[in-house]
């Protein structure tokens, strides 16, 4: 009980986050720095869902976090900032990657898994040990285009919403629903066939 | 998919899940899909604050982007500034631009003419104002002003003689100043013996002219009618010399052969510490235009000789009028009687040199 009234009280007595982005936007660092700690897990997230390499994940977030202070003067406060954050994390592990060489992306067939599902690959998943299905799921999204890989990370993982998707790429929201439609149906794909299942 | 996302709104929703109710297959694809999703989701373990504080020391000393401007801006700064002094700071003696502008560029000397009664004398007045001296001594040199003026400068102790050659030539009714001669203070414990004579002073005055005779040792010129108004100034760094003679400037100047005649001639002090300073003068008669070089030269010849015989007082500037009665008609008007010169409190006094 005490916790949480000390934690309440904590929180009404600290900044909002518009009132930072405004501290932040004219300069301030330690509205920055607040900015970061509100922001810090959620983009080591998506950065690590993106490379899935710690090492490769902290880096992006730290450049991300960098990129984001010293471009913070043209944010428009305007705007919604975790959109503006996800695009530069996202367009900061794509780039990485582009330059490690370690894009091993692979183009699944459309009809690879496109259609409906057989009954034998759901149950395959279905069966699986959790521990195997999560490896299998994140080997899947690394073969992703970095296309498709973010906005497979950004709906499922982080559970944006189209709209949100949509703005933090800055594409229609019609492209996210085909570019999250075909990333899921090839993911599907590749972890039934990593299982040893039948598509 | 969008269904599974609560991306699809009523009542294709509805629609949506009252097939998904009786379809095994979509619904075990959506159970299948779901359960993936939420596995790989779930399937995370934060690093721990130790590794996320290391980040943010890592970005805190990463220079941000209003710091980086800064140091942008003061870098500019600083070349603006090294650009400044090398502009307009030419040699190491410290001469600067604004100082040879001063000594090449007509100083504010007004040259007025005003209608007078018969009965009035005929007079001029040479004024040499003293604000505008310590100003250009202060410009120049960086001695403070109340120094200048209370005598507390090592360079108060001696009046020397500055490059003067005010030439009054007539064109018209109007009148050009070529040059003009000026005062300075220095130190002077080997300053020659003053000039006695006027024969002396003309004797010397014709090697000013001489010395003087480059272009850019003309201090100035300006126009003389009746209500115009004439430049005159005078100014630089000299060295030590007699009457009428010392036109030596900083080693920056300009004119070798003159600089040269006049060190075989003038011994160089090392330490030349004074400035220019502007004669204002005023002309009181319409006839007073009609004054010839020479005569001018000699008027100025007398009031270095009234200075140079005053060279061991404590004068920082003079201010003094010049007054000539009925002689600037005449041919020979060197002959003149100091007839007031303050015991005291030259800084500000006024030196009356009357003409008979």
């Amino acid at each position: 009980m005490i916790f949480h009234l000390v934690y309440f009280l904590t929180a009404g007595l600290a900044a909002s986050e518009p009132e930072l982005l405004e501290r932040a936007v004219q300069g301030d660092k330690e509205a920055f720095g607040e900015i970061v700690r509100m922001y810090e897990k959620r983009v080591f997230r998506v950065a690590r869902r993106m490379c899935n390499c710690d090492d490769d994940a902290w880096d992006i977030t730290q450049d991300a976090f960098i990129k984001a202070m010293k471009a913070m003067h043209s944010f428009n406060t305007e705007y919604r900032f975790f959109t503006w954050m996800y695009r530069i994390v996202t367009n900061t592990a794509i780039n990485l990657s582009r330059s490690r060489g370690r894009r091993a992306e692979v183009e699944f067939d459309e009809g690879y898994g496109g259609g409906g599902q057989t009954a034998t690959a759901d149950t395959t998943i279905q069966e699986c040990n959790r521990d195997i299905l999560v490896s299998a799921v994140q080997k899947a999204v690394e073969k992703l285009t970095p296309a498709l890989r973010s906005v497979f990370v950004l709906r499922v993982d982080q559970e944006l919403s189209y709209e949100e998707i949509a703005e933090t790429l800055d594409i229609a929201t019609g492209t996210v629903m085909s570019r999250l439609n075909r990333a899921r149906s090839s993911v599907k794909s590749f972890v039934v066939a990593e299982l040893g299942g039948k598509p | 998919m969008a269904w599974c996302d609560n991306e699809i709104v009523s009542p294709e929703a509805n629609h949506i899940s009252e097939h998904i109710k009786h379809c095994d297959s979509c619904r075990a694809f959506t159970i299948t899909q779901k359960q993936m999703e939420s596995v790989w989701r779930d399937a995370w373990t934060d690093p721990g604050e130790v590794r996320f504080a290391k980040m943010r020391s890592s970005v805190k000393q990463e220079t941000p982007w209003w710091r980086s401007q800064r140091t942008w801006f003061i870098a500019a700064a600083i070349c603006a500034a090294y650009i400044g002094v090398k502009v307009f700071y030419i040699d190491g003696t410290g001469t600067s631009l604004s100082s040879i502008a001063l000594q090449e560029t007509p100083a504010s000397v007004q040259v007025t003419t005003t209608d007078i009664s018969a009965d009035q004398d005929e007079s001029f007045v040479v004024e040499m104002e003293e604000t505008a001296a310590v100003e250009c001594a202060e410009e120049e040199f960086e001695i403070p002003q109340d120094e200048l003026v209370s005598g507390q400068s090592e360079a108060s102790e001696v009046i020397e003689e500055l490059s003067v050659d005010l030439s009054l030539t007539e064109s018209g009714s109007d009148v050009v100043f070529n040059s003009v001669e000026g005062y300075r203070l220095m130190n002077s414990e080997d300053s020659p013996e003053p000039l006695e004579t006027a024969d002396e002073v003309l004797e010397q005055e014709a090697f000013s002219r001489t010395a003087t005779a480059c272009p850019t040792e003309s201090a100035g010129s300006g126009m003389v009618g009746e209500g115009l108004s004439g430049g005159v100034g005078g100014g630089g760094s000299a060295a030590y010399g007699s009457v009428g003679t010392s036109i030596l400037r900083d080693s920056d100047h300009q004119c070798d052969d003159s600089i040269e005649d006049a060190q075989t001639v003038l011994p160089v002090q090392s330490e030349i510490q004074l400035t220019a300073y502007i004669v204002l003068v005023t002309l009181e008669s319409k006839e007073d235009i009609q004054i010839q070089r020479f005569q001018w030269n000699s008027l100025f010849l007398m009031i270095d000789t009234l200075l140079e015989d005053n060279w061991n007082r404590s004068v920082e500037m003079l201010v003094f009028t010049v007054s000539s009665q009925g002689i600037l008609s005449g041919d020979n008007m060197v002959e003149g009687t100091v007839i007031d010169i303050p015991e005291a409190g030259y800084g500000d006094c006024t030196v009356t040199v009357q003409f008979f």
